[in-house]
């Protein structure tokens, strides 16, 4: 990756990157019926700046180390907790970008705060800006070198390997085993693209073609085979059976027709939806039948260029 | 919304939990036509159905959906939540029909 590249996925990450994701979810509280007295020992553990005050899981209020020694000077008497807290404190939401996060706390001059889920107001995590960026640095660094590996993968197939041509072949046949245990090729079809580092939308939109594919083949053909060829341009699946083969391909196609038996119903398929929602998911998409030799789909899923 | 709260509204039974369980869903779809979820189930949503094979977690799979929940009781065909365990979904199951279930997540402001 060009340096201006890193820096732009740097930024990118903070925007991207959630507070719930380098929050802390371990960290102390104090309940509202704790006396000023009883809190030396959380005060003083890890150097605790403040302390949520913390009732059925919901955030009252704050007690901070300067109302703390306040109090000690004071020398007033004990008293719970409550009397001494800050109760306008600002408070984050787990889904909050961290750049967000960092500049409200920069806009109140916090050093630490809570982080809070909007709906049920229950406190869930702590946000210290002191050891904020040692926390997003190391996600940084993970993800940084997810992305290296991602990139490896890609790289090493379509870029690195000097070749006129790279294509890659996975063929997977599908047995003619009982519909309500198919689905396995689908699911290995899904494994391998992510172990080849494809796009994320890409995988699903293949996985769900796929899937509608062999399931039909399950139900109508006895079974049948996959061919998948990978290339810098696209992903292309070509699904083969030797089955009865469709009479009525635009019939087939439309979505709501379905000659599924019950035994296939009960399995909670015969929507009539399959072929188009293989349709929906291609680039482009075929599909030819021949009656008593079987039928073929053509899938075509474009690759995107990064 | 988080899963700890959708647990609580729907009262659910915990069959296998992603260890990372401050995980939350911002959508729901409930159904029980496999083809239905592939065709309009968005990714990360909380899948509510009622069919309890295999298939319902091969569903979830491919559209990308981290947490099924079977309605009125229905349990999960061993071969179902061993593959989700694999996958590490979240699978729950709670005893209210379809339609308790839909209305009090829509109440709790789940939308479709
Ligand atoms: N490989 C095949 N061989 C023979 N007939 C097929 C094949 N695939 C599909 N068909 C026929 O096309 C019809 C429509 O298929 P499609 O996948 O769209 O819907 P479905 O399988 O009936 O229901 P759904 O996919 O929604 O569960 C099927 O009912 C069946 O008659
Ligand atoms: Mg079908």
């Amino acid at each position: 990756m060009s340096k201006i590249r890193i820096a732009d996925r740097i930024q990118e990450i903070l925007y991207e990157l959630e507070v719930k994701s380098v929050m802390w979810t371990d960290f102390y509280t104090l309940h509202p019926h704790k006396m000023m007295s009883e809190v030396r020992t959380v005060m003083q553990k890890n150097r605790n700046t403040c302390v949520p005050i913390v009732l059925d899981k919901k955030l009252i209020g704050t007690l901070t180390v300067d109302k703390y020694i306040k109090w000690l000077k004071s020398h007033e008497k004990d008293m719970p907790v409550t009397r001494c807290m800050d109760v306008d404190q600002i408070t984050l939401h787990p889904q909050e970008p961290v750049i967000s996060a960092l500049r409200k706390m920069s806009d109140s001059k916090s050093i630490r705060v809570a982080v809070v889920e909007p709906d049920t107001h229950e406190i869930v995590g702590i946000i210290c800006r002191c050891n904020l960026f040692e926390d997003v640095l190391s996600k940084i660094n993970v993800i940084y070198k997810d992305e290296e590996v991602r990139h490896y993968r890609a790289s090493h197939i379509f870029e690195d390997v000097l070749a006129d041509s790279v294509n890659i072949t996975l063929k997977f046949h599908v047995a003619d085993t009982p519909m309500e245990f198919g689905g396995e090729v689908a699911s290995s079809l899904r494994t391998a693209l992510q172990n080849l580092g494809l796009n994320g939308d890409m995988i699903r939109r293949a996985g769900i073609a796929a899937y509608e594919a062999e399931m039909n083949l399950l139900a109508y053909a006895g079974g049948g085979d996959f061919r998948i060829e990978v290339n810098p341009e696209h992903l292309q699946i070509v699904i083969t059976d030797t089955g009865p083969g469709i009479p009525d391909i635009e019939q087939a196609m439309e979505p709501g027709y379905s000659t599924a038996p019950d035994w296939v119903r009960e399995l909670g398929f015969g929507a009539g939806m399959g072929l188009n929602n293989i349709n929906e998911c291609s680039d482009k998409f075929e599909i030819t039948s021949e009656m008593g030799q079987g039928t073929k789909l053509d899938i075509i899923i474009d690759l995107e260029k990064p | 919304m988080t899963i700890k709260r959708i647990i609580s509204i729907l009262d659910c039974k915990i069959l296998n939990i992603d260890e990372n369980d401050n995980i939350s869903v911002d959508s729901v779809y409930a159904t029980d036509l496999m083809s239905d979820v592939l065709a309009n189930c968005k990714k990360g949503s909380l899948l509510l159905t009622i069919l309890s094979n295999l298939q319902s977690v091969r569903a979830a799979e491919m559209t990308e959906v981290q947490v099924v929940c079977y309605v009125s009781g229905r349990q999960p065909k061993p071969e179902a939540l061993a593959h989700g365990q694999k996958k590490k979904m979240t699978i729950l199951t709670t005893d209210y029909s379809m339609y308790r279930a839909c209305s009090l997540l829509h109440d709790a402001g789940l939308e479709e």
